[in-house]
């Protein structure tokens, strides 16, 4: 059986080198096993609040911070682009990534453009706020929408 | 909350090699202490 670990390890390094979360015929391919056994893999990490996988289960969805899938949240840093799920999670990925870059978002509210830019590991914008709709103790009832 | 506890919050969540093969999940009083740590005390933020 394929290693759990090994399998969110990959996921991890290759979103940290590529900006991009693998899909489970790459994982597969990595660890000469069937996409079968990845998926089986990717519905434990799930399971364990690990990984969230998109809607019928067959590929990652979330790799927290980095997001699969296109999103509102466009994080870049040197060559390096990616997506993050949400405000927390763009700023996290430049925290993972222990480097300088910016975020493009925008306003939840009104959809100005912002763009928070991190300079020597500090967010160099101080005016704003960030807004958590879902209080945390139901955060995973629906990890998408929260 | 504010960028600045915002970012906080990012850097002492994600700070952390994640893809390291014995990186876990943190516990409910660990995630609850990094929130206290950056003022989040409102019931809001309380995890059980």
């Amino acid at each position: 059986m394929i290693d759990d670990a090994d399998v969110r390890s990959f996921v991890y390094r290759s979103a940290l080198t590529t900006g991009s979360v693998p899909l489970a015929k790459s994982i597969a391919r990595q660890f000469a096993q069937s996409e079968h056994d990845v998926r089986e893999s990717f519905a434990r990490l799930a399971d364990a609040h690990m990984l969230v996988l998109q809607p019928g289960g067959d590929e990652i969805l979330m790799a927290m911070p980095f997001s699969a899938v296109p999103t509102p949240f466009a994080v870049s840093s040197g060559s390096l682009t990616a997506f993050g799920n949400c405000i927390w999670d763009s700023l996290g990925i430049l925290a993972m990534l222990g480097r300088d870059g910016r975020v493009d978002a925008s306003c939840g509210c009104c959809g100005t453009a912002m763009t928070l830019h991190v300079e020597d590991g500090e967010l160099r914008e101080r005016d704003g706020v960030s807004h958590f709709g879902v209080p945390a103790i139901r955060w995973w009832d629906d990890i998408a929408f929260t | 909350m504010t960028l600045d506890q915002q970012w906080r919050l990012a850097t002492g969540w994600y700070a952390e090699d994640r893809g390291a093969n014995d990186w876990r999940r943190r516990s409910l009083d660990e995630a609850e202490e990094l929130f206290r740590s950056i003022g989040l005390t409102s019931e809001f933020w309380k995890l059980r």
